[in-house]
């Protein structure tokens, strides 16, 4: 069975049909690239399987995850179903420390009562210093230093750590499907080349968990995913392997423009 | 006490006063983005409400065989689950609607809500409060509240008996414990970091499990209790209560919310004390100074304004605005 599947996925902006008929698939232990034009309907289809369009009027179709409907549910829901994600620009607090940034993901799966906020038994304290611990262990993987900057502020890191703080605070609830969109923006090409290899290595650590991720570096969609999916104009236009998609006549037409299939 | 001394109490008090809705304004802003310009009408519905419970209440000679600190309680009681109500409304009816609007539209509604809040308040306490002179209800005068036998105003009930300075040292003790509370409960407890959490990266609060919408509504709801609180130490700090008194004090309290940095809670305390004690030192120091005490205190706030837009110790937010 699929981990993330979607039937007909559509969604409708007064007219303007941004996402149409979309079926897509997702195995276990695969990384799935989302490549397409701008405007092509990319984040717009994950704000829908993130659950951000919700219970929206104007969206249609089924998302399965681990074989649960879960289109028409809320963010919050859906993260709780095991979908966890980041965004194409950072979303930090910028004036929040490195380690509170980590920390928020790990508030909403606590369990602990109005008493447990206000007296702070040992227990609780320990439940949070546990996540705090199991947040750096896995920040380190990526980068050692951030774990001795924990306590500098979010707006003093830089962009590639910022981004590595993110990745790492969708991890912490442990998802089955984790959401990437552009990872790799903003940064020089070495970085691009070292979040590669990261990208790689959190799919290592996620197992029996996928990824989709979307990218307009085709260096990128050439070394992580296992394949990708081609949107045009809302509506998917291919599917394969990076060798298929650069050779495919629609994708070099609507995407590439003219065949420039280095690009 | 001497002169010095009673205006710096004075001053206290009043930046109490505007302190608490700063503080709704403020909590509105950080989740929303926008300004919900009926605050200071949501409190002044909370002081009318208490003034409208205890008529009632009194009548039935409830208060009467109850200690003092326990009818305070029960009035704010109502009064907090009554603001609480129209905080809510005030949601669902005037900013909901317009979440995917600019932010001019949830503005325009909510001041035309604190409209109708005033109206109604008027149209309700006519009939029911006696020598109302053009919307005015003197607070203090326990016949115009609540007449019959051993009549005792709001002031005298909630400091027992006890003297003018006695009342004015309950009401900041009361804001004090407000605002630890308030601290407490924003740095502390899940729904107080959700709420952060939404007011610094909604998309952020969004993708880590915090249920927005429903922190969103607990925002209102603990927004409308503050400000049924503030309207309750309005009532008692001043002498007389008006129909449309919100739209001042309102104002008053957004201005201390800017000037303090709209999405600081801090900052609120900051701008409704700093207001407080121009408003008051400018009354008690310049001859005449009752007279133009709105003005200076708002040409302070347009100093602010223009010097340090993103207020004391706020953020930046002249992009929002």
């Amino acid at each position: 069975m699929a981990l993330l599947e979607t039937k007909d996925i559509s969604i409708n902006f007064g007219g303007l049909w941004a996402v149409k008929d979309v079926d897509f698939t997702v195995e276990a232990n695969k990384i799935v690239g989302l490549i397409g034009p701008n405007g092509s309907g990319k984040t717009t289809f994950l704000n829908i399987i993130s659950g951000i369009y919700g219970s929206f009027k104007g969206t249609s179709g089924e998302v399965y995850l681990d074989g649960e409907q879960i289109r028409g549910l809320k963010p919050y829901e859906v993260y709780k179903k095991g979908m966890s994600r980041t965004y194409q620009s950072s979303r930090l607090c910028w004036e929040q420390s490195v380690a509170d940034n980590l920390l928020v993901g790990c508030y909403t799966h606590q369990d602990y009562s109005l008493f447990d906020s206000i007296f702070r038994p040992k227990m609780v304290n320990n439940k949070i210093y546990d996540e705090l611990d199991r947040a750096l262990d896995l920040l380190s993987t990526f980068n050692p230093s951030l774990v001795d900057r924990r306590y500098d502020l979010a707006k003093n890191i830089p962009h590639i750590d910022r981004r590595r703080i993110e990745i790492t605070r969708a991890l912490l609830s442990n998802p089955k499907l984790l959401l990437l969109d552009e990872p790799t923006a903003g940064l020089n090409d070495e970085e691009t080349m070292t979040m590669m290899d990261e990208i790689r290595m959190v799919k290592e650590k996620m197992k029996g968990s996928a990824v989709i991720i979307i990218e307009h570096d085709m260096q990128v969609m050439e070394k992580v995913p296992d394949s990708i999916v081609v949107f045009n104009a809302g509506e998917k236009i291919a599917e394969g392997t990076y060798q298929e998609i650069i050779n495919d006549q629609d994708v070099i037409d609507a995407y590439i423009g003219g065949g420039d299939e280095d690009e | 006490m001497g002169r010095f001394g009673n205006l710096l109490l004075s001053a206290i008090l009043c930046g109490c006063t505007y302190t608490l809705v700063a503080i709704g304004y403020c909590l509105f802003f950080g989740v929303l983005d926008v300004v919900v310009f009926c605050c200071g009408d949501i409190a002044i519905f909370g002081a009318f409400s208490i003034i409208g419970a205890f008529t009632i209440i009194w009548s039935a000679g409830i208060f009467q065989a109850v200690p003092a600190i326990v009818a305070v309680l029960i009035l704010l009681v109502v009064a907090s689950i009554l603001c609480a109500a129209l905080g809510l409304i005030t949601y669902r009816v005037s900013v909901k609607p317009f979440e995917k609007s600019s932010a001019l539209m949830p503005l325009l509604s909510t001041i035309a809500l604190g409209v109708v809040i005033k109206e109604v308040l008027g149209l309700i306490f006519q009939p029911v409060v006696n020598n109302i002179a053009k919307g005015v209800v003197r607070v203090d005068d326990p016949k115009t509240v609540v007449g019959g036998r051993n009549p005792q105003s709001m002031p005298q009930l909630i400091a027992a008996g006890g003297s003018t300075l006695t009342r004015n040292l309950i009401i900041i003790i009361v804001v004090a414990l407000i605002l630890l509370a308030l601290f407490f409960f924003l740095n502390k407890t899940k729904l107080g970091l959700s709420m952060q959490a939404i007011s610094q990266n909604k998309e952020l609060a969004l993708m880590t499990g915090v249920n927005v919408k429903s922190c969103i509504r607990w925002t209102f709801i603990i927004g409308g209790v503050l400000l049924a609180i503030g309207g309750f130490l309005l009532g008692n700090y001043q002498t007389i209560l008006r129909f449309d008194g919100g739209t001042m004090y309102g104002t008053k309290g957004f201005a201390a919310a800017v000037v303090g940095g709209l999405k600081s809670t801090w900052g609120a305390v900051i701008g409704g004390m700093l207001l407080g004690f121009v408003e008051v030192f400018t009354a008690g120091l310049i001859p005449g100074g009752t007279k133009f005490q709105n003005v200076i205190a708002f040409i302070v706030v347009i100093i602010f304004i223009v010097f340090k837009p993103e207020g004391i110790i706020g953020e930046k937010v002249a992009e929002k605005v």
